[in-house]
């Protein structure tokens, strides 16, 4: 088992997933492509295909259950907030009567408007969150600094992701020991904003103090090194027909946009 | 960004540290039920204390994360760039040293937070209202006092932003005060914050 573990590393990391296994910048370039083409074309009838797509992709990659739980939420709170506000604001002008709930007439312009906008939301929302649904933060920056990204900045974001995992279970912990002191954190708006303070601040300050330890931990670890990194996994660059795919996602968007010219 | 402009490697390592604030903020704002954001804190902290780049640097990427799970916010990434902006330039100028004028400061950063973000919010939305809170508010503004859909969103998002960016300096302020003048003396605009009793005493030395 132990020569197994070692051996995964010999080669490029795969999962036998097509849309799982194909390279980060791919990945980003097909879902950024598609995330504007719903900007640019902004009607429900190429937003509602879109979402779907995204959801099949996402189930055909195994990871549906990641992906609807962030998509879920946003897709609840965006159509139930647009629809309603669509049906406030458009009472007026030429306007056909569409359903009527329990005594509040809805109109089939404000409706459809709603759902242009819905679906152009949506399916912008759907392509990102499938991007980051099915593409791990590391691989990703491995893959920009395969780019000639500095590893600085790939720090800036994995040690970010790390710390707001670290930082929060600390922030449990501090607000429930202040409560324990007695500081109140039920009652008014304004009891509750006192209690901001005693948790934020030994959390910050405690995190910052840490910082310079860090600081000299990483320099031990060669950090500052100006040469070429190695790295323990490693990811298949782009293959000639994965560039091909991402040309031909932009290629797909520029047409929709010539497409929206038109009509 | 960093291997183009060179950030010293303290500043570097707040930077995780900053935008990782930011994301606290808002958790520790809904595990109290406060109706607010409190998401601009590490950029404010960030921008104070290292300048303009790191603080730029860290509300991008807080954007950028938080588009991770709601991607509408990519867009309102230039709100949270400009708090870095702004912090940077009133730190240069000393407003974090005093009280009065850091709860001053609010006022601007409620300008760009909830001036500029019903803006982004108008035109995101197709020139309508957003699905914020701030929606809530802004709906009977409209309907009960007829004002201008615009005016309706701008006096919400204000009113709401005010609220949250007075939290918000305040708690960059105690911040700023309470980190250890041996660790501000490291930072680019950290000499703003050593007190004058300590710059006497290391004079002294």
């Amino acid at each position: 088992m132990d020569s197994e573990f070692i051996n995964s590393f010999r080669s490029y990391q795969k999962t036998g997933n097509f849309w799982l296994d194909l390279n980060p910048i791919t990945k980003l370039n097909i879902c950024l492509a598609f995330a504007f083409s719903a900007l640019i074309m902004l009607d429900w009838r190429y937003g509602i295909p879109l979402c779907l797509a995204c959801c099949v992709v996402a189930l055909l990659a195994g990871k549906f259950k990641v992906f609807f739980d962030m998509y879920g939420k946003v897709c609840m709170i965006v159509i139930l907030f647009v629809t309603i506000v669509r049906q406030i604001g458009m009472r007026t002008g030429n306007v056909t009567p569409f359903i009527n709930i329990f005594g509040w007439q809805w109109y089939l312009e404000s409706f459809v408007a709603g759902w242009d906008r819905i679906t152009f939301i949506l399916g912008f929302s759907g392509s990102l969150i499938l991007f980051f649904a099915t593409t791990p933060m590391r691989d990703l920056m491995y893959s920009f600094e395969q780019l000639g990204m500095s590893h600085e900045n790939s720090f800036i974001m994995l040690a970010s992701m790390q710390n707001i995992i670290d930082l929060k279970k600390a922030s449990v912990t501090i607000l429930e020991s202040q409560k324990s002191r007695g500081i109140e954190t039920d009652g008014n708006i304004l009891v509750r904003a006192k209690a901001f303070f005693p948790t934020l601040g030994p959390l910050l300050l405690g995190a910052i103090a840490s910082t310079e330890e860090k600081a000299i931990a990483m320099d031990a670890r060669a950090f500052s090194v100006k040469r070429k990194h190695t790295f323990l996994r490693e990811l298949a660059p782009a293959s000639t027909t994965q560039k091909t795919l991402s040309i031909a996602a932009w290629v797909f968007c520029a047409a929709t946009l010539v497409f929206r010219f038109i009509r | 960004m960093a291997n183009k402009i060179k950030i010293d490697k303290l500043s570097l390592f707040l930077i995780p540290i900053g935008i990782a604030v930011n994301f606290i903020g808002g958790q520790i704002a809904l595990l109290l039920k406060l109706p607010l954001y409190l998401d601009a804190i590490g950029t404010i902290v960030v921008g104070a204390l290292c300048g303009v780049v790191p603080g730029i640097i860290v509300g991008l990427v807080s954007n950028v994360l938080n588009s991770i799970s709601d991607p509408i916010t990519l867009f309102y990434a230039i709100l949270n760039i400009m708090f870095g902006i702004a912090a940077a330039y009133l730190s240069k100028k000393g407003v974090f040293k005093s009280f009065g004028k850091t709860l001053l400061s609010s006022l601007l950063f409620a300008l760009i937070g909830g001036g500029l973000g019903s803006l982004m919010t108008w035109v995101l939305y197709g020139f309508d209202f957003g699905t914020g809170t701030s929606s809530i508010f802004a709906i009977p503004l409209h309907e009960t006092l007829g004002l201008p859909k615009f005016l309706s969103q701008f006096i919400a998002e204000f009113g709401m932003d005010i609220f949250d960016k007075v939290l918000t300096v305040i708690a960059a302020f105690g911040i700023l005060q309470a980190i250890p003048t041996r660790f501000l003396a490291k930072l680019p605009l950290g000499k703003i914050y050593i007190k004058d009793a300590d710059l006497a005493l290391e004079d002294e030395d």
